[in-house]
């Protein structure tokens, strides 16, 4: 039997730190600091230009052969805090994360545009930084796009749940916008969150992990990153603590290298600044969170929506206003908790799963959190939402019912616990008058985003224009946490597009 | 019922087992005899949570055992009620915020997640995920190699 290529990858050069006790003391030019979108690509990038390469991933190596279906063993294995995260404010934000070589790029859902013009022109025109604008940062972006082997889905996995999702947008007459996403030849099992079984999903596990490696760049698992190592004001490395799968301290690591590049993503890279003693008022300010509000329609025809793909399409109809639409299959464990009632009343409500369609609305958000450092001093993020963002959501909860009752549902599910339930496209008008209140909203996000952002100056951000961090040198970032601004859609491809471009910066300034 | 290499105790156990019976699924074809699996399950989790929220969790469970005499104006412990009224009680605990609504938030999600991703209910629910992962995978492969249309 044929298996896929992804199967046979082979990862030379790692060290299993969960099997190290004591302590270990390891030399490179470069330390990297998580290998995530934009760990790994900065990794691959730098060993291609001749630096020897150590990677440090906090959670474990886990091969494709090994990813199963079951979200309670797979939750466990790639999520940090086993996806139990939360963004502290009104509403709180159900907030996941990867914790696995391959971070995040492991477990999202594939999508892989670019961040719009717009945005690219507001980073470049509005806040000064150069050669940030659409023009500029196309070549960053065809680049990223060839390392994610980036494609639309293939007409084979769209499931009924993709036509009624058409079918919902045709009838209200919104043009939907294909979504491109790093796969190869996906098909269609939906299983994109819990790690893709089928290797079609080309997440930096299967891609510039394997190619910093085979480069000659070393990985070196489960080690937890505590702090920047300094001599004077010049970080001279990083250490940490080995530990197992669970986070059970195993031994005690430190790193010598030249140049230090966090990229553990918008929560702990700061995390790691204020550990790190790094003052600079903007470290952790700057929050972005991209919220989701999931809408579920319920249609009298059973459907199956676990089988075929799901966000084949999105509609960006809004995307001026900030709201991107998409739908989603949700395997019952999850969705379950997501619906409302315990006992009967949960059961009455799942017993109809395979006629129900989840749909969401993205919100660009204007409001900006911070991460606060907590007493075990470890990062914690806190936002409350501003009254333009509720609105915000509100237009976007209504606009994504509206589109599920189009396609034909005959009630929808709603995230607001106070108006649990809409019985038809009527009632969608109940939304815009609904009482603002914040904490009966449910979101969730997987897109935090410039908790270290990118400025001229260090009293606007916390990194130059190249990513580096101000007031220190050989400190750069290279994750979510530099990006400017929301940027309104899924962050993949724009954080390896601003990673190709801030290492030729950093190859630059050292060459 | 250990987590984590140590034993949890007979009072968290029991606490836990009466949280699986309040909260688990009923009825609509969901009464599969599986309390103790999900209860094994919801154990299984224990060490992978934050540590804040790991050692807040031992002290949150004994705070909801004794929380019906206050809430309920009932003196009865929590693992003592019938499902039917611990069911009341939690949702209680859930519509009143704060930090208990976490809690019940977070055993709910436990519950629940584990409870319908258990073998015999997606049986049920005629859901072969696995399956179908499996015969997908062989078919990408099949595509890759020029063997499959």
């Amino acid at each position: 039997m044929s298996l896929p290529p992804e199967y046979a990858i082979d990862y030379p050069n790692v060290t299993d730190g969960s099997a190290l006790e004591g302590r270990h003391t390891f030399d490179a030019d470069v330390v990297v600091v998580g290998t995530g979108a934009g760990g790994a690509t900065a990794a691959a990038r730098l060993r291609a230009a001749g630096r020897d390469v150590l990677m440090l991933e906090e959670g474990g190596l886990h091969r494709v052969d090994s990813y199963t279906t079951d979200p309670t063993t797979m939750i466990r294995r790639l999520y940090r805090d086993a996806g139990t995260a939360m963004i502290l404010g009104h509403p709180p934000i159900i907030f996941a994360e990867g914790r696995c070589v391959g971070g995040s790029t492991v477990i999202n859902g594939g999508m892989s545009w670019r961040a719009p013009a717009r945005v690219l022109e507001h980073w470049q025109r509005d806040l000064g930084l150069d050669a940030t604008g659409p023009r500029e940062m196309a070549r960053h972006f065809d680049e990223a796009e060839r390392i994610l082997h980036v494609e639309p889905n293939h007409e084979d996995t769209f499931g009924k749940n993709t036509h009624l999702f058409l079918k919902g947008a045709a009838a209200l007459g919104w043009p939907v916008a294909r979504a491109p996403r790093n796969m190869n030849r996906c098909v269609g099992l939906n299983n994109c969150a819990l790690g893709c079984p089928t290797g079609a999903k080309q997440g930096m596990h299967v891609t510039q992990v394997p190619a910093a490696l085979h480069g000659g760049a070393a990985l070196l698992t489960h080690a937890r990153v505590s702090k920047v190592v300094w001599r004077g004001s010049r970080a001279v490395g990083v250490s940490g603590r080995l530990i197992d799968d669970r986070g059970r301290s195993r031994g005690r690591f430190t790193v010598r290298a030249k140049l230090v590049v966090l990229a553990a993503g918008a929560r702990h890279t700061p995390g790691i600044l204020r550990r790190s003693r790094v003052r600079a008022r903007p470290i952790g300010q700057g929050l972005h969170t991209h919220p989701n509000a999931k809408c579920v329609g319920v249609f009298d025809e059973r459907f199956d929506p676990w089988i075929g793909t799901h966000q084949a399409f999105h509609i960006h109809h809004f995307l001026e206003e900030g709201i991107l639409i998409g739908y989603a299959a949700i395997p019952p464990g999850l969705l379950a908790a997501a619906m409302p009632g315990l006992g009967p009343e949960n059961a009455e409500k799942m017993a109809l799963y395979n006629h129900m369609l989840t749909a969401a609305t993205l919100v660009e958000d204007d409001t900006e959190g911070r991460i606060v450092m907590g007493p075990d001093r470890e990062p914690y993020m806190v936002q409350t939402l501003g009254d333009a963002d509720l609105e915000r959501l509100h237009r976007g909860v209504a606009l994504t019912a509206e589109l599920l009752f189009a396609a034909g549902a005959r009630k929808v599910f709603t995230p607001f616990a106070d108006l649990p339930t809409l019985d038809g496209p009527g009632d969608v008008a109940r939304i815009a008058t609904r009482p603002r209140v914040r904490d009966t909203i449910e979101l969730m996000t997987v897109h935090i985003m410039g908790t270290a952002r990118m400025a001229r100056d260090a009293a606007a951000g916390a990194t130059d224009a190249s990513g580096a961090v101000f007031g220190v040198e050989g400190l750069v970032v290279a994750d979510a946490s530099v990006l400017p601004s929301s940027i309104g859609v899924n962050p993949q491809e724009t954080i390896i597009a601003m990673t190709l471009r801030n290492c030729e910066r950093w190859l630059e300034a050292r060459s | 019922m250990a987590t984590d290499g140590r034993p949890l105790s007979a009072t968290t156990v029991r606490i836990l087992r009466a949280a699986v019976a309040a909260i688990r699924p009923r009825g609509h074809g969901f009464d599969q005899a599986i309390d103790d699996d999900v209860l094994a399950a919801v154990v299984e989790f224990f060490p992978y949570l934050p540590t804040p929220m790991r050692l807040a969790f031992p002290v949150g469970l004994r705070l909801l055992e004794l929380g019906p005499a206050a809430v309920l104006r009932r003196p009865a412990r929590f693992s003592g009620l019938p499902p039917d009224v611990a069911r009341a009680y939690l949702e209680r605990l859930h519509a009143m915020g704060g930090p208990f609504a976490a809690l019940v938030l977070g055993l709910r999600t436990l519950v629940l997640m584990n409870f319908y991703q258990h073998p015999q209910v997606l049986a049920a629910l005629e859901i072969d995920w696995a399956g179908r992962a499996a015969a997908l995978t062989r078919r990408r492969a099949a595509l890759l190699e020029g063997s499959a249309s």
